[in-house]
């Protein structure tokens, strides 16, 4: 019976060295809710575990953006029902529609796992579609200005047109002489 | 009696510790399927290969193995901007401290060769009475360029997205780009014999940080693109990497955000309260990269030890 | 209408007396009669250096650039570009030398200005080659014709370039007519296929009076339009440069100061050109003594006018010593080029400013010597314009070899200018033998008119 009761020791503590191999804290899961007070937008981050509400863990809040992700509002501790609220920018750069992807994470906590949770929200300002680059001086083939496109094009055209009237002048002057010699003959 | 009882605890132990050793590695293993890394990522895009027995078959592209000479940009990829972007940069000059990982970086990246540099770190001293610093340049993507007014062969050119490119195919060497940088930005393939080998040797290889521009061939020019298939991923460029300081944040105007890797801000507040300016801005240029002043420096300002690029 | 008619109508324009034609019909046809000893040397000798450039030039395209040639990341342009402004320089002889002398009556022109032509055309087309020889990728001249953007200034000195070169050989040409018509009629011994080249080149010119009609205007409109263009040509060559935001060649008065340059040089090289054509085809009758006089005269007055646009350009700058331009103007006059720069200055202008105001000197001969050094110094002050200034960007230059941090033109490229000199010569000399180089009507003309002072003093 000692020894049962060894091996059941030995059991707890291989459970124990299991979960501190994976890391793991305290299991919390996370919600996220968005409401709107008066004028501002306010993002709720609900946080329990095993069906109890977690207080005084720190909420840090952010935005998805390209290349990381944009720190939103300050990291907030969860109060007494679990809840972190947050204030939510209105000035959040967005994609076409003005939809952000916001994900609340909890890092490094003492007593809690890394988790997060994110939603979807059209709160980010929408930006619009690029424009097509306009006619510069520094554009490509097609893009120069018109005025510029013009006036070279006149001059261009001017000059050449005289070179080509002197260059006609040049065969009149062959024709020109074809027919005195006709008239020489002639005579 | 005790014998037997013992003979038969010994047993249960084993069979128990067995069981239970059993138990974690299979529920480790069975974790580890269900969170981590799949074996080949499907890519979703389809290549057409021949057969050993010679039929043509589509298949998923992650089951060819990677060249790095298959990734080239189309003519009409190379001036395509990436849609909804703008990219931009800040260097924050008080975290400068001339450690020359990014040099390193982007050379690895590009698989260039000392002494030829698209980012460079210059030592500058505005007065005499100023403090000197260490100053990381590299092309700054005007929104004004003055290289691609006056390249005669739209070799070079401004995309939607802020990036100045250079169509390999199509530079005729002329140079005038590199007359027209007041930032002396560019840098041109002469045809150093190492770098011409090492080019040769590599062009398969995928170095670190792997930028799938490619330096020019002989007679064209080259220089920084802001890690252009990089950045289009949400994979930050080279040089912002390896900084071990964190001094350079890479981000996208419209999303008004920066990054080094580590820390993020936003573009405007980090602007307006750390006072950016840009380089040489009365020149008319509008540089896309800003740089935060050398105020309340992380490490004192410490000179050069050493030569660099003494090597022809 | 008589024979007799006809005969009467060509001998009205091309000469004074019948004696007088013949003498001057056998000695301008004599270079083009006979190749001497000496003659067949010469062209020997440029033909070698033309090989050996291109040989040098096959070179440069087969090894690596880095190692044939000089040039580096900071100074990216070299003797090359200060060669073609140099050569775009000379072209613009033809406009001074042929049409402002002629549109503003100075007739000492008339036996001057065929060979002006003949190095206007000679000197753009190996403007063109030193270009292309500075070019990376050669092969790839076509784009510039089928991707060239109008906004570049290399562009517009492309269209620039090739309108000058089409005028210049048509303001050569058309002159030539009746000049063909005479050494069709007058030369022989000659192979047939020469013969015949006269035959189809004279355009059947039979100096009818309608016919010179045509011929005139022809001229005349040409030689208006010629003005503009030859200007235009060398101030969009200036703007390759100042377009540019570089401190050394952001300057408003890039344009003038070329220009006023080129005539300077214009002037310069023919004084030179004179004298070899005056001794080696023994044309003292019509290359006198008072032509030196006119040109050093000539002279005097563009080395006067180079003199002021270079006050304004290096010492108005100087005053002010802006930071931007401190580094180049102080390594010009203080620093490294110093020695250069005043050489230049002094041999390239204040030389051709003073010394020609002395009648002494303005004999055929000192003359000649003070020409030669003012070309000499003309070639190296397009260098002093290009290249010293590309060691001092803006950024300063760090952490780079020793050979990126100046530039001393390298075998390769110094072979190429010679052999780019040794084409232009080839060029002209080349056509003094097919063609005479004295324009035997445009002489006469003047006489007959009853300008006395094409060839002599009253």
């Amino acid at each position: 019976m000692k020894l049962n009761r060894i091996f059941k020791l030995l059991f707890i503590l291989l459970c124990l060295v299991y979960g501190n191999l994976n890391g793991q804290d305290l299991e919390a899961t996370m919600k996220m809710e968005f409401a709107k007070d008066d004028s501002l937008n306010i993002c709720k981050v609900f946080v329990s575990s095993n069906d109890s509400v977690v207080k005084e863990v720190e909420v840090k809040l952010y935005v998805k953006r390209l290349f990381s992700l944009l720190p939103v509002g300050d990291a907030t501790a969860t109060d007494e029902d679990g809840m972190a609220t947050f204030e939510f920018p209105k000035d959040i750069p967005a994609d076409l529609n003005g939809k952000l992807l916001v994900i609340a994470k909890i890092e490094d906590d003492d007593n809690y796992a890394n988790t997060e949770v994110s939603g979807e929200i059209n709160w980010g300002t929408p930006r619009k579609a690029n424009a097509e680059l306009e006619r510069s001086l520094a554009g490509s083939r097609a893009n120069a200005p018109i005025y510029f496109i013009v006036v070279s094009n006149l001059i261009i055209f001017g000059i050449w047109g005289t070179l080509v009237y002197v260059v006609l002048q040049l065969f009149r002057i062959k024709r020109l002489g074809h027919s005195h010699k006709k008239t020489i003959s002639k005579n | 009696m005790k014998e037997d009882n013992e003979n038969s605890d010994r047993r249960k132990f084993l069979k128990f510790s067995l069981l239970a050793g059993g138990a974690a590695i299979a529920t480790v293993g069975l974790q580890k399927s269900l969170v981590g890394e799949p074996a080949s990522k499907e890519t979703g895009t389809k290549v057409k290969v021949l057969t050993a027995d010679g039929r043509l078959v589509e298949i998923d592209s992650s089951h060819v193995t990677h060249h790095a000479s298959d990734d080239v940009f189309s003519k009409e990829e190379i001036r395509q901007g990436i849609e909804g972007r703008k990219f931009i940069r800040v260097i924050d000059l008080s975290r400068c401290a001339n450690e020359r990982k990014c040099v390193a970086g982007c050379q690895t990246a590009h698989k260039l060769l000392p002494p030829i540099e698209y980012i460079k770190v210059k030592k500058m001293q505005d007065s005499e009475l100023s403090a000197p610093y260490w100053f990381p340049t590299m092309c700054y993507h005007c929104d004004n360029p003055p290289c691609t007014k006056v390249c005669p062969v739209d070799a070079t050119f401004k995309r939607t997205d802020g990036i100045v490119a250079i169509d390999n195919d199509r530079c005729i060497g002329c140079k005038f780009c590199m007359a027209a940088c007041p930032y002396s930005a560019r840098t041109f393939n002469f045809g150093r014999p190492e770098q011409t080998k090492f080019t040769e040797a590599n062009k398969d290889s995928i170095p670190e940080n792997y930028c799938k521009t490619l330096y020019g061939p002989e007679g064209t020019v080259a220089k920084c693109d802001f890690c252009t298939d990089r950045s289009a991923q949400g994979l930050l460029p080279a040089c912002v990497v390896e900084c071990p300081n964190g001094a350079i944040f890479h981000g996208d105007e419209l999303e008004d955000t920066v990054t080094n890797g580590e820390d993020t801000y936003r573009l405007s507040e980090l602007l307006k309260s750390r006072a950016g300016y840009r380089q040489f801005e009365e020149l008319g240029t509008k540089p896309r990269v800003y740089y935060l002043p050398p105020v309340k420096r992380q490490f004192p300002f410490e000179d050069a030890t050493e030569a660099h690029n003494t090597i022809e | 209408m008589s024979i007799q008619d006809i005969k009467l109508d060509k001998t009205t324009y091309e000469t004074f007396t019948q004696e007088e034609y013949l003498v001057m019909k056998d000695e301008l046809l004599r270079p083009v009669q006979r190749i001497g000893k000496w003659g067949k040397i010469w062209i020997t000798f440029l033909i070698l250096i033309c090989l050996i450039g291109i040989y040098a030039y096959y070179v440069q395209e087969t090894r690596s650039k880095y190692v044939t040639v000089s040039l580096r990341d900071y100074t990216m342009w070299g003797v090359y570009i200060s060669n073609f402004v140099f050569f775009v320089a000379l072209s613009l002889i033809g406009v001074l030398m042929s049409a402002v002398l002629k549109l503003t009556h100075f007739e000492w022109y008339r036996p001057l200005s065929r060979i002006a032509e003949v190095i206007a055309v000679a000197a753009i087309l190996l403007a063109g080659v030193s270009i292309v020889a500075a070019m990376g990728r050669p092969d790839r001249l076509h784009f510039l014709f089928i991707h060239g953007r109008i906004q570049s200034p290399i562009v517009w000195d492309i269209i620039v370039i090739m309108t000058y070169i089409a005028t210049s050989l048509i303001l050569l040409f058309i002159p030539l007519i009746p000049s063909l018509a005479t050494c069709k009629n007058h030369l022989h011994n000659k192979p047939k296929w020469q013969m015949k080249m006269y035959e189809l080149l004279s355009f059947g010119w039979e100096g009818t009076a309608e016919q010179w009609k045509i011929l005139k205007r022809s001229i005349r409109i040409l030689t208006v339009l010629v003005i503009p263009l030859g200007v235009s040509i060398h101030t969009v060559t200036a703007w390759l440069f100042a377009t540019t935001l570089r401190s050394e060649w952001d300057s408003t008065n890039f344009g003038a100061y070329f220009v006023s340059g080129a005539f300077l040089l214009g002037v310069a090289g023919m004084v030179v050109a004179v004298f070899i054509f005056r001794k080696a085809y023994k044309l003292e009758h019509y290359l006198t003594p008072m032509h030196f006089d006119k040109l050093g005269q000539a002279l005097v007055l563009m080395a006067c006018i180079y003199i002021y646009f270079n006050v304004n350009e290096y010492l108005v700058p100087a005053y002010k010593m802006s930071g931007l331009h401190e580094n180049h103007l102080l390594n010009l006059f203080t620093g490294d080029e110093a020695p250069f720069y005043w050489s230049v200055v002094f041999f390239g202008m204040i030389v051709p400013a003073i010394l020609p105001l002395f009648k002494a000197m303005r004999k055929p001969l000192p003359l000649t010597i003070i020409s030669f050094i003012v070309v000499i110094a003309a070639w190296f002050k397009r260098y002093l314009i290009v290249i010293p200034g590309l060691s001092h960007p803006y950024l300063p230059i760090q952490d780079v070899p020793a050979s990126w941090k100046h530039y001393t033109p390298s075998l390769v490229e110094m072979t190429i200018v010679a052999a780019t000199f040794a084409a232009m010569m080839l060029i002209v000399t080349l056509f003094s033998r097919f063609f005479p180089i004295i324009s035997v009507w445009e002489v006469a003309e003047g006489k007959l008119e009853g300008k006395d002072e094409i060839i002599n003093y009253k």
